[in-house]
């Protein structure tokens, strides 16, 4: 049993909200502080 | 498996995918361990502004696809790939571009392309441990990175603890091009990230993990292209309301923890909490909660996970929908305002399919609704190859 049944969809959705919560990322899922084209 | 990712960092991921081997985790079967590895996914992302700050439109809709290509070189020895890319239409660049000509008639520079990045790991595994290295590359429109991260875990007790510390670093790039049509002298943004993480299986059916994290960045930390309104002062020269660029500190402190459970209830469905807590030195306090349940269903021929997330934060001491004239710092970026979230998802999973090849399959649909006027949907599809292609 482990956390996630799917690594790569967790990471992806986690570009969506993460780094508008407070979490380092961006977008781009290789990016650094948030270069987030979103805001 | 859910909205619990959201707070999952890559390499819980991976601390946990080497926990799931231990003799004493039974219950429900986890990711497969392929050791070799072809996965794509894709992200359809509509973000819709209602009017939670009326200076701002924040509707958005983005296409973003990656790509994993992971081999194992020799038996200790795995080298991974991972390119990934997408499409952005923004209101806010549009509006940048567009108020950019209004307000000073230049001819912006701001252009759309999306964004794009490459990243090159390997790691070493020689029995109980885990050493990793990776290079990123990316870029968005008005900014670039380049990334270097080392992650090292080792297991303990039978395989059932995991250790592990990740560190982290980026250098990026932003490009000065103000929301005005102003064009600046590029600007450096850094970033120092540590992660540990302690994963242990407590039963057959149960598992926990613990990851703590700090984060501190330095250099211009604002949206390029970001404004503000500001309120004339007694004795100001302005009349009336106008705009001015968003400023940040130079400096963020940032610091989170997570505790994870998740507990088997039968060979079949698996339950999982979890609780973080994030605070900042811009006075950002974030707690989020989710759960999420997984089932397998039709004797394993799919598995069907639904989620709630909850997520309520403060606002950054110099957050505000109208500036003072006076102020040294200010931002109405809502990421950086008080709200509430409340998410929804529901995620299936289709194992050993032969559809287009023989690969798991998975579709996922996910809702989020913030407080403050903003909403997002979107959609996940992609496929892990249970082979490597011949």
């Amino acid at each position: 049993m482990g956390f996630d049944l799917d690594p790569l969809a967790t990471e992806l959705a986690g570009h969506v909200l993460n780094p508008r919560e407070g979490s380092v990322g961006g977008f781009n899922g290789t990016a650094g502080a948030g270069g987030c084209g979103c805001n | 498996m859910g909205a619990i990712r959201l707070v999952v960092p890559a390499l819980l991921i991976a601390a946990a995918a080497s926990a799931q081997t231990a003799t004493k985790a039974e219950y429900p079967p986890g990711p497969k361990e392929n050791p070799d590895r072809f996965s794509a996914k894709a992200a359809f992302y509509f973000q819709k502004d209602l009017g939670g700050n009326e200076l701002l439109n924040e509707d958005a809709m983005i296409v973003e696809t990656l790509v994993v290509l992971k081999k194992k070189i020799t038996q200790n020895n795995t080298a991974t790939v991972r390119a990934m890319g997408s499409i952005i239409s923004s209101a806010s660049y549009d509006s940048a571009r567009s108020r950019a000509i209004l307000v000073s008639g230049a001819t912006t520079t701001i252009n759309n392309p999306g964004s794009g990045g490459l990243g090159l790991g390997w790691s070493y595994s020689p029995r109980d441990w885990s050493i990793g290295v990776r290079g990123t590359i990316g870029f968005e429109s008005a900014y670039r990175t380049r990334g270097l991260g080392l992650d090292v875990s080792r297991t303990f007790n039978e395989q059932n603890t995991t250790l592990s510390l990740m560190l982290q670093g980026y250098h990026d790039s932003v490009r000065m091009i103000r929301f005005d049509g102003t064009t600046l002298e590029e600007e450096k943004r850094n970033t120092l990230s540590a992660e540990a993480g302690w994963t242990q299986i407590l039963s057959p059916r149960m598992l926990a993990n613990l990851t703590l994290n700090f984060t501190e960045q330095f250099g211009f930390l604002a949206t390029s292209y970001g404004f503000v309104r500001v309120t004339p002062g007694q004795g100001s020269p302005f009349a009336y309301e106008y705009d001015r660029f968003e400023i940040a500190p130079s400096q963020r402190h940032r610091g989170s923890a997570t505790l994870r459970v998740k507990r088997a209830l039968d060979a079949e469905t698996s339950v999982e909490g979890s609780y973080r807590f994030y605070a900042d030195s811009w006075g950002v306090l974030g707690n989020t909660a989710n759960v999420i349940f997984t089932r397998y269903l039709f004797d394993r021929v799919m598995s069907i996970s639904p989620g709630y997330r909850f997520y309520v934060q403060t606002p950054a001491w110099f957050y505000g929908r109208r500036a003072k004239e006076d102020a040294l710092f200010a931002t109405s970026d809502p990421d950086l305002g008080r709200f509430f979230g409340h998410m929804v998802s529901l995620n299936f999973r289709f194992p050993n399919v032969r559809f287009l090849w023989l690969a798991d399959y998975d579709i996922g649909v996910n809702f989020y609704h913030r407080t403050d006027g903003i909403e997002m949907l979107w959609l996940t599809v992609g496929f892990d190859l249970a082979y490597w292609p011949k």
